[in-house]
């Protein structure tokens, strides 16, 4: 929804301070390292930015934006060796200590590892984005059948996973 | 028994607590979409204009195979007639290099690399894709302190009227920073990259001087080989030839390579050349 008064940038400033923590979380869920995962989300919301009137316009814009999101996920997957390289070897000088976070990560990855790359999305999207079933379908560009099914035998799958086993099931 | 609803958000919520993602770089990335959204609109400009150029080769094409009686004049022979007019001038300080017909302006002091290149070259550069093997080779001691700049030439297998990636730097320090260029209409794409402190300003200069030289003019061909050793003379000049030009040959050191190996060419690899003209192999004759 356009917001009377507020201008592209303004809009879409106020879009990433909100969105940027889940993006980014929603991309490590859906398999990638924390680094590729910053990058991924920032790919995908500067492409959002070239047709942000298009995102303001539509019907649910997280689904817009999560679409935008796997299409450069899947790309970057498929990308020739020259382009962009996300990588977790940057050169001296940084400031965090990211060894705690790459551990924390792995465990993430370990729990959803033994889901299929269709059954991932759809969890991810309908358990931490919280998109409606028709929502996925849409996003997925899949029957909402496809949706019903990926989503019933990827929990049952997490339900057995052995990272959960070890004391993550809530 | 299966995770219910709530089970598997909560789950995944907890989950999504252990990432420490950095915080939201919303300067930024405002300021990378607005690059995009400009370099969009010159793509558009970028893509009409080796469009252009094509359907006018097109013509002259069609010419040449006008008459069934008289065969079509070699290209070398058809341009040599025309004049290509000035030699297009890169910014003081920097020259252009490319693929085809389509160049970027890099600084002078930027060594390019013909021959096979493993890990990353140790001097800012200018490469192929051919040789430059970086992200495939194994992890060379020293490597990362470098302070590199280069660009690497190859083709591009983006669809016409597909938009070009904009530079990105990660926050550390140094910034580091990259930047691919696909000019899908010329079949070319230039990989940028830097990991200088300038290298963001740098970068965007290069990324900027992506230019079409004008009618006449074009680059000289990368000519590779099999294993990605030296090509030899007859490997070179067949090259050349077919590609227009006229070849000649001076002798050349052959200390480090082999007898008959071509160890370079006047001018190199990627350096603007007149359609048609003389492009001389030096070829390894004596290690003395």
């Amino acid at each position: 929804v356009r917001r009377p008064g507020i201008g592209k940038d303004e809009d879409f400033a106020a879009y990433v301070a909100a969105q940027w923590r889940r993006l980014v979380r929603s991309a490590v869920l859906l398999g990638c390292s924390l680094p590729e995962a910053e990058d991924l989300v920032q790919t995908a919301l500067e492409r959002c930015y070239v047709k942000w009137p298009q995102v303001q316009r539509a019907r649910h814009r997280d689904a817009y934006v999560a679409q935008v999101l796997l299409n450069c996920l899947r790309q970057s997957r498929r990308r020739r060796w020259w382009s962009e390289q996300p990588t977790a070897d940057l050169p001296e000088g940084i400031a965090p200590d990211v060894t705690g976070r790459v551990d924390d990560v792995d465990a993430v990855l370990r729990a959803l590892g033994s889901l299929s790359a269709g059954q991932r999305e759809v969890v991810v999207l309908r358990y931490y984005v919280h998109l409606t079933e028709t929502q996925i379908a849409e996003t997925l560009g899949i029957a909402p059948g496809t949706v019903k099914s990926r989503l019933a035998r990827g929990l049952a799958a997490l339900s057995v996973s052995t990272d959960l086993a070890e004391g993550q099931l809530p | 028994m299966s995770l219910t609803d709530d089970q598997a958000m909560l789950l995944l919520e907890r989950l999504a607590d252990r990432v420490h993602e950095r915080p939201a770089p919303v300067e930024s990335l405002l300021l990378t979409s607005r690059r995009r959204v400009r370099r969009r609109h010159r793509n558009t400009f970028l893509a009409c204009a080796v469009a252009a150029t094509v359907v006018v080769g097109g013509i002259g094409v069609i010419r040449w195979n006008d008459g069934p009686e008289s065969p079509p004049a070699p290209l070398a022979d058809a341009d040599r007639d025309a004049d290509p007019g000035e030699k297009p001038v890169p910014a003081p300080g920097t020259r252009y290099v490319g693929r085809g017909n389509v160049v970027v302006a890099v600084p002078q002091s930027w060594e390019t690399f013909t021959q096979s290149v493993c890990a990353r070259p140790r001097v800012d550069f200018v490469a192929f894709e051919q040789v430059y093997t970086g992200y495939r080779c194994p992890f060379i001691e020293g490597a990362r302190e470098l302070q590199l700049t280069g660009v690497t030439i190859g083709s591009t297998g983006y669809a016409p009227g597909k938009e070009s990636l904009g530079v990105s730097c990660r926050t550390s320090r140094p910034p580091q920073c990259g930047a691919s260029i696909h000019v899908p209409d010329g079949g070319v794409s230039f990989r940028l990259e830097g990991y200088a402190n300038e290298s963001p300003d740098l970068l965007e200069a290069v990324f900027e001087s992506v230019t079409i030289l004008p009618p006449g003019w074009t680059t000289v061909p990368y000519v590779e080989t099999e294993n990605r050793g030296l090509p030899t003379k007859r490997d070179v000049r067949a090259a050349l030839e077919a590609a227009g030009f006229q070849v000649d040959v001076e002798p050349a050191s052959a200390v480090g390579t082999y007898v008959g190996a071509v160890v370079g060419t006047v001018p190199a690899a990627g350096e603007v050349v007149a359609e048609g003209g003389t492009v001389t192999l030096r070829v390894a004759v004596s290690a003395y």
